[in-house]
Parts: C-alpha cells; structure tokens; sequence
C-alpha cells in the first residue's frame, strides 16, 4: 500500500527528498499563478486548499520539484478539486493547465463532474483521480465515473464511510479493477467534504471551526405533528416546563457519562513518546492492516501546511505499519505509545471495528 | 407579470403530506410567548405561506392550493430517513388520487442506502412510470441512466455546489490580501464567480442531456441567482425555498450528542431518530440569515429573499413547508 501526501512551495527539496526517504511514494501539489490568484484571490482557489502557503506559485519551483519526485521513482498529481468553477474560471484553468502541460504529471485530483468533461474535450489525457469532493460514497458512483470517462485512475474515499462500508466497497472494487484511495491521519472534517458549501478557510475561518459552530446550543423541539391544532390549547407553562425537562435530560445525561468516562486527555509523559500527538486531530493506523487486505492502493496524509519534522513522524508511523505483515490494532497502539490517544476519542474510522 | 413558474411542494414525511391540507394552513398569529417557543421550522412554515399566499395572490391572482401541480417526497441528506416502501406507495397514491406529478427526492448515499433506493427506484420504474427522480448522488444518476430508464432524473440541489454560508448571508466575508496586487478587482471577480456554477459549461450540459437529465436545481442563495445565469445554465430550473441546504454529515452530530458517550454517530449505526426530538441553533457575532443544525444538516432559512428570486425565471418553486427531515 502507497503513501500519498501534499507539499507546497513551503518545502525544500531537502525536505521533500525526506519525505521519500521515510517512505512516501506520491504527492499531490497545488498550482495557483498570479494568474489566478489576481483574479480570483485564495477563497476561491482552484483546488480545496484557500491559502498561499499551500500552493506552488512559479512555474519553475513546481517543474524542479516534479522533476525531483520522478528522479525518486515516485509519483505526482496535481490537485483541481474546488467544488465549483464557473465558465471563465474553467477557461482561466484550462489556460494555466496549457501553459504548464510540459510538466509531466502523473495525474490530476479533480471533484467537479463539469472540469473533468472540459478537460476530456481540450484534450487532456491524464489520468484523473476523483477527489473526495466526487462524493464516491457506493459502488454505482464508481461505475458512473468508470463508464463515462476512460482516463479514471483512482477514487479517493469519502473521510466519513465506515469501516464496513469501506470493506463492501473495496470488495467490489477488487473484483473489477477499480482502485481506491483512502484517508489515513490526520485533517478529520465534521462534515462530507462533497456536500459541504460553506466558505472554507482563508481568512475566513471554515464553518466548523468558527465561534458560530462550536458555541451551538441543543433545543428541544417541543411541539408534535399536530402543532396547529394543539398551539394554544395548554398553558404556555407547560412547554417551558417541558423545554427545561428535555435540556436536562440531555445535560445530566452528558455529564453523568463524562463523570464515568473522563475524556482523556494525552499526557506529557505520551507527548514526549510522539509529540505530534496533539496536532494529530484524527488516526486510522488501526484500518490499515484492513486497507491492505482489502488491496487499497493508498492512505491519503494530509500534512500540508504542518510542522515538517512532526509530518515525518507521521509518515513513519504510517510507513512502519504498512510495513508490518500483521499489524495489529495493539501494534499501531504501540506505535502510537499513548493510550489515552487510543482511547477511542480520536479514531478516523469508527474502531474498534463490529465483529 | 412574465416569467411564472409551477408550483411543487417538497415533504419529506408522509404525515405532512398525507394532511396536506394542515401543512399549508395558516393559523392565526400566536400569543408571542408561544410564538417565542415555536423553533425556526414551525414559525418559517407560517411566515412562508404568508409570503407564498401574497405573492401567488397578487401576481397571478390565484390560490395557491389550487395551483399546485405536483410533490417532491423523499429526503436529500440522511439514508436512515429514506420513507419506507409502505410511505413511498402511500405518497404515490396520494398523487394520483389527487392528480399531482410525483417526483421522488433522493439522498447521497452509502451501500445499504444505495440498496434501499433500488428497491424505490424498481417500485417506481414499473409502476409510476411518469416520475421524476432528484438525484443528489452520481451513483443515484447511474442507477437510472442504467436499470431505471422509465424515470427521469432531475440534478438536486446537493450536486449544484454553489458557496453558501449562513455567516455570510447579510454581512460580507472578508478578502485575504498575501500577495493581491488589485483587491478591488479580485472582491469584483469573486461576486460574480459565486453566483454562477459549471451548469453554465455547453459540454457538461450535453453530457447530462445524454444522461436524460431534464431539469436542475438550486438554492436561494444570499448572493442571488439571477435570470441571466438562469438561462446560461441550459435546462428548467427548480428553486429550492424556504429552507436552503448548507452542509450535512454521515456522521451525525445531533444522534451523536444526545446519546451517552458519543462524539460521533456514523450512519450506518442503528438511528434512534433524534433529529426528531432536538435540534441544534446558533448565535453569530454578525448579521445572518436564521439558521438551525436540524438532522444531519445545517438549514439557513432564506425566506425573506422570496422578493429577490419569483420572478427569476425559473421554472418550477420546489416549497419547503418544513425542513426536509
């Protein structure tokens, strides 16, 4: 199984050539020339990441650095993957796609049904792999992009199917060829990536992690069907009351069990194993052994934009337990060397797993 | 006045349907204590049916309950609301009895949903071969561009990905400046860039022509989708309102939080349909749009922006009387 990660004009080939030496085998970059961005600026980027520092903004920094991945012997997509483009931003990419078509890509990552059908008409004939933003959530979306279009390489896994989920969709995958990318560590997202509009990132903060989101309050909903007809016939202190018992029962509810089950907090002991524990939002170390059972081409680490040194640990991490021939759930616990981590609160996928 | 368009209404619960009647009654203005209790959907179900009957009223001179042609049923976001067999029939036959178009509204889906939609979907093919399927998936596309030929599809709102943001509904979103030479000309491109989608692309047109699409759909946006776009985008369009989709989850945060010991809820677990019982709201240091987590989704209410779209030119109100959960 292959390991796939992001870089951008913030790494040096030094740390590239790092990346390859703990063991990654493809990247994916982003491209957003002056060209773009003095037109359309970062919040509407041409792939899903809103800053510059994620970015390769010359030509030439870009072509050493896919020069350097392939005198490595590996792999390098470029990312296309904003959810929407209008048809000046399409014939605004198409142009930056042409000026830089000397560059030989390995691929592109693209989400948006409407590019990729323009790319297949001005010629394009890389292969496309359908980012998470393709919504490849069952087996008849893979058929769908399979039977349409021939240049499909691989499916990049929704972040929120579960693990039984993954196993249905990876056996049919197998059997016909198809093949299939999934999330590993790290850049968990509350919601479906494919089904989300909100602004996302820049200066503005993403949705989920804006003051409005997390400050979110749980009401009752106090009234039945026949809202229209009962509205009136008892006393208005009666819903309050009943208001007032539904919060309850969820706050006592909540508190009580946290009483029983502290959340558990990683600890400097465990912080001092593997520091980037704290960065680390999410893990599915303990899914890969099944990945790799299941023939999952690639795990996905989204590390761009994070401390590099802390981005290598991962890599190991990751590249220790593909390499492992048995690698257990107590085998990447291990790894991890922090049970209050692997207690069950930061799993990318929903371990420990149904029998 | 030019440019009407049909009107469909969109339940996603048999009950609201099979009382058709209640669900688009207006009832006398609550005491304000009790209208302070009633959450945003309940009191967005009146304050739309005021707006909806003035407007059909005043600009076309009709009741609106008599120029209803057809119903949306069915959910968009979450598989374990998919109606049952039992619900699916009884809408169907709720349509014919009442001379309405039915179309089917269906969500994204993992592999058990997908399953339980071609059961829907072969039901459908056979026996009301007139129907209209919305269709938030590819996979959903691809079912019935391959087995399910006698149905056709119409793009959902799900698959028109224009930005939206509660935050920013009423109140501007902030531009970066690293390394922007003219920030003038970028905030210029980008109000014009999030008004409009890829539909407005020929070749992606013709391929879902090819695909026997018939009609997309999209939301009241803040931003405002005007005729002129419209017309760019090649097919009849559904306006979805009250009710405008923001973003969902297959992990769903209200199960989530109100179960013990939860931080997420996968939708493949066993759904005590909390989404039923709470809801989750919100409080924004700016200017916005109200705006409620209801379900595995988050719903901004664009009810006050109906002035800004009838009379767009798009060709079907697909009406929300509630949240579709």
């Amino acid at each position: 199984m292959k390991i796939i990660t992001g870089i951008s004009n913030a790494h040096s080939p030094n740390e590239i050539q790092a990346y390859v030496e703990a063991g990654v085998d493809e990247f994916f970059v982003g491209y957003i020339p002056k060209e773009w961005s003095d037109e359309y600026g970062w919040e509407l980027s041409s792939n899903r990441r809103e800053t510059a520092s994620y970015q390769y903004r010359e030509k030439e920094d870009m072509e050493t650095v896919v020069d350097l991945i392939h005198q490595n012997g590996k792999k390098v997509y470029l990312t296309l993957n904003a959810h929407e483009y209008n048809i000046k931003q399409t014939k605004l990419l198409v142009k930056i796609l042409q000026s830089v078509r000397d560059i030989e890509f390995d691929g592109f990552i693209i989400s948006n049904l409407g590019l990729i059908i323009e790319l297949q008409k001005q010629g394009f004939e890389q292969e496309i792999n359908i980012s998470i933003g393709g919504g490849s959530n069952n087996i008849e979306t893979l058929n769908f992009f399979k039977s349409n279009f021939d240049n499909i390489g691989r499916f990049i896994l929704p972040r929120k199917l579960t693990i039984e989920e993954i196993e249905t969709i990876a056996a049919y995958a197998r059997e016909n060829n198809i093949r299939l990318e999934a999330f590993g560590m790290a850049a968990y997202c509350v919601f479906n990536d494919e089904y989300c509009f909100t602004w996302h990132g820049s200066t503005n903060k993403c949705f989920c992690q804006s003051p409005m989101y997390e400050f979110r309050e749980t009401r009752p909903l106090l009234f039945t069907e026949n809202w229209k007809q009962e509205l009136g016939s008892q006393d208005v202190g009666a819903y309050y009351l009943r208001q007032a018992q539904l919060q309850a029962e969820i706050s006592t509810m909540r508190a009580e069990y946290q009483k029983q089950h502290p959340k558990k907090q990683v600890s400097g002991h465990e912080m001092s194993i593997l520091h980037v524990l704290a960065s680390l939002n999410k893990c599915g170390l303990c899914a890969f052994q099944k990945f790799k059972d299941w023939g999952i081409e690639a795990v996905k680490l989204p590390l761009r934009g994070q401390n590099h040194k802390g981005n290598l640990a991962i890599v190991d991490l990751a590249r220790r337990t593909i390499n492992e021939k048995n690698a257990t759930p107590q085998f990447c616990q291990n790894l991890m060397g922090s049970p209050n981590f692997c207690s069950g609160q930061s799993c990318y996928y929903n371990y420990p797993y149904p029998k | 006045m030019k440019n009407k368009f049909d009107l469909h209404i969109y339940l996603s619960r048999i009950e609201h349907l099979l009382n058709l009647k209640e669900t688009l009654t207006i009832i006398a203005k609550p005491a304000p204590e009790f209208f302070e209790l009633m959450d945003n959907n309940l009191q967005v179900n009146q304050t739309s049916l005021v707006a909806l009957k003035k407007f059909m009223d005043t600009h076309y001179g009709v009741n609106f309950e008599d120029y209803i042609e057809g119903i949306y049923f069915g959910q968009e976001t979450c598989e374990n609301l998919i109606p049952s067999t039992k619900h699916l029939q009884e809408a169907v036959e709720f349509c014919k009895r009442n001379e309405y178009q039915f179309t089917f509204v269906t969500p994204y889906v993992g592999p058990k949903g997908m399953e339980r939609l071609r059961k829907h979907l072969d039901y459908l093919n056979q026996e009301v071969k007139d129907a209209e399927v919305v269709v938030n998936d590819y996979g959903v596309l691809h079912l019935l561009d391959t087995e399910f030929s006698n149905l056709t599809p119409i793009i959902g709102r799900l698959l028109n990905k224009m930005k939206r943001d509660p935050r920013f509904s009423m109140s501007g979103f902030d531009i970066s400046n690293i390394e922007i030479k003219n920030l003038k000309r970028v905030e210029e491109n980008q109000k014009e860039a999030i008004k409009a989608s890829s539909f407005e692309l020929p070749v992606y047109q013709d391929f879902l022509k090819e695909k026997g699409v018939e009609r997309i759909s999209v939301d009241t946006l803040s931003q405002t989708v005007d005729a002129k776009t419209l017309k760019k985008w090649g097919f009849p369009v559904d306006l979805y309102w009250p009710w405008t989709y923001i973003t969902s989850s297959r992990s769903c945060a209200i199960a989530a939080h109100t179960q013990p010991g939860k931080d997420s809820h996968p939708t493949s677990e066993p759904c005590k349909f909390q989404c039923r019982k709470y809801e989750f709201t919100f409080r924004s240091d700016k200017r916005m749009l109200p705006t409620v987590f209801r379900g595995n989704a988050v719903w901004m209410s664009t009810r006050s922006l109906s002035e800004d779209y009838f009379g767009q030119g798009f060709g079907r109100l697909v009406f929300e009387p509630y949240i579709p959960v």
